[in-house]
């Protein structure tokens, strides 16, 4: 088993078995990143793709002081936002019934636990406006300050954004949480 | 559920989630990279500059080659053009006329003395036609001459004399058999 500085050093002589190795370790890893961000499964194939292309043509650029996994990561959230840039039309649009839906607060289900699946599939159905946002903010930690800049929106927009989109999640999660009770029943 | 405990529940499930991958992302993965690889400017490997570089020599070549040959076909053009020219200043147009007729004559006795040279067997009586047809062919220039300075009743003479020049009516008259080297000549 290759280390990662080994893998690295291979990928910047453009050995292909080094390629291989840090694809089959870090693959699964941004694969759920990119889906956590796209609009379906196949954008976010797609995505993976250029990850990793950007990945092996920069790697040079790498300079050993950060976590390796982070640089990764952040390659592919950045991927990920001219991804969606690129698709900004669709962006931001939603019925006028869903949004007035989405703001009726949930009942609490705080003893309540779901699974990484379940919470996937509830963010794959997200518009993807609240899902870059939510996504920026509640997973990599960005500021609503950054996340207006990186998305070219105003900071209220994007606290707007999460709103939603936590009342969203919140709703799709509650839905699965009914149904789990009345099976367990 | 308050609102940071909701997002470190997400957080948590979130962070380290990792599914599966098409095994057709890798190879699709594969061709971008390659892709990428051929488009980036590097000296060390073939790309698309080295393959710009190649087809722009191979284009340069081309035209090169073509512009020589298109100045040598130009000369064989003027060539012919000359000839073209001068052949009306010897020969008045009525005259050409005139000579029609009679003009096979010339090709189909050289191809008979050629013939006649190359073949053993019936050498005895080709040669024979052929000297009857070639002092004929050297009457011919009289002809013309005479066509050239007298027009009126010169003119009716060389007809009259170039219809009985033509050999096939020569040969059924002496008896002599003057296509079969014709036909031959023809054949090869």
């Amino acid at each position: 088993m290759l280390e990662n500085k080994e893998i690295i050093e291979g990928c910047i002589r453009g050995q292909r078995a080094a390629q291989d190795q840090l694809y089959k370790r870090f693959s699964s890893l941004l694969f759920g990143i990119c889906l956590r961000y796209a609009g379906n499964r196949m954008e976010a194939q797609d995505v993976l793709q250029d990850v990793f292309v950007k990945i092996y043509n920069n790697i040079g650029s790498y300079n050993h002081e950060g976590s390796f996994e982070g640089w990764l990561r952040r390659i592919a959230v950045n991927t990920s936002i001219t991804n969606y840039r690129k698709n900004l039309k669709h962006a931001f649009q939603k019925d006028v019934d869903d949004l007035m839906k989405s703001q009726e607060e949930p009942s609490s289900f705080e003893d309540l636990e779901f699974t990484a699946e379940e919470m996937m599939q509830c963010i794959e159905r997200m518009p993807i406006g609240y899902k870059t946002i939510f996504n920026l903010y509640v997973v990599e930690g960005f500021m609503h300050k950054e996340i207006g800049d990186m998305l070219n929106i105003d900071v209220n927009t994007s606290k707007s954004q999460l709103s939603r989109a936590k009342t969203y999640l919140q709703r799709e999660l509650k839905n699965i949480a009914t149904v789990k009770i009345k099976e367990h029943v | 559920m308050s609102e940071d405990r909701f997002f470190q529940q997400v957080n948590a499930a979130m962070s380290d989630y990792s599914p599966e991958v098409p095994a057709s992302v890798y190879a699709g993965m594969r061709k971008k990279l390659w892709w990428s690889n051929f488009t980036r400017l590097s000296a060390t490997r073939f790309n698309v500059w080295y393959a710009a570089l190649i087809l722009t020599g191979g284009f340069m070549w081309f035209t090169i080659g073509t512009a020589k040959t298109g100045s040598t076909s130009t000369e064989a053009v003027n060539v012919s053009d000359e000839a073209i020219v001068e052949s009306p200043a010897v020969e008045p147009a009525e005259d050409r006329q005139n000579q029609l007729p009679a003009s096979p004559t010339t090709p189909d006795n050289s191809t008979q003395t050629a013939s006649a040279a190359h073949s053993k067997g019936a050498a005895s009586k080709e040669t024979v036609v052929s000297t009857d047809v070639a002092a004929e062919q050297s009457n011919q220039p009289d002809l013309v001459g005479e066509a050239t300075t007298s027009e009126g009743q010169a003119v009716n003479e060389t007809i009259a004399n170039q219809t009985q020049s033509v050999p096939g009516k020569q040969g059924s008259k002496r008896g002599l058999k003057v296509t079969t080297p014709i036909n031959s000549a023809d054949k090869k």
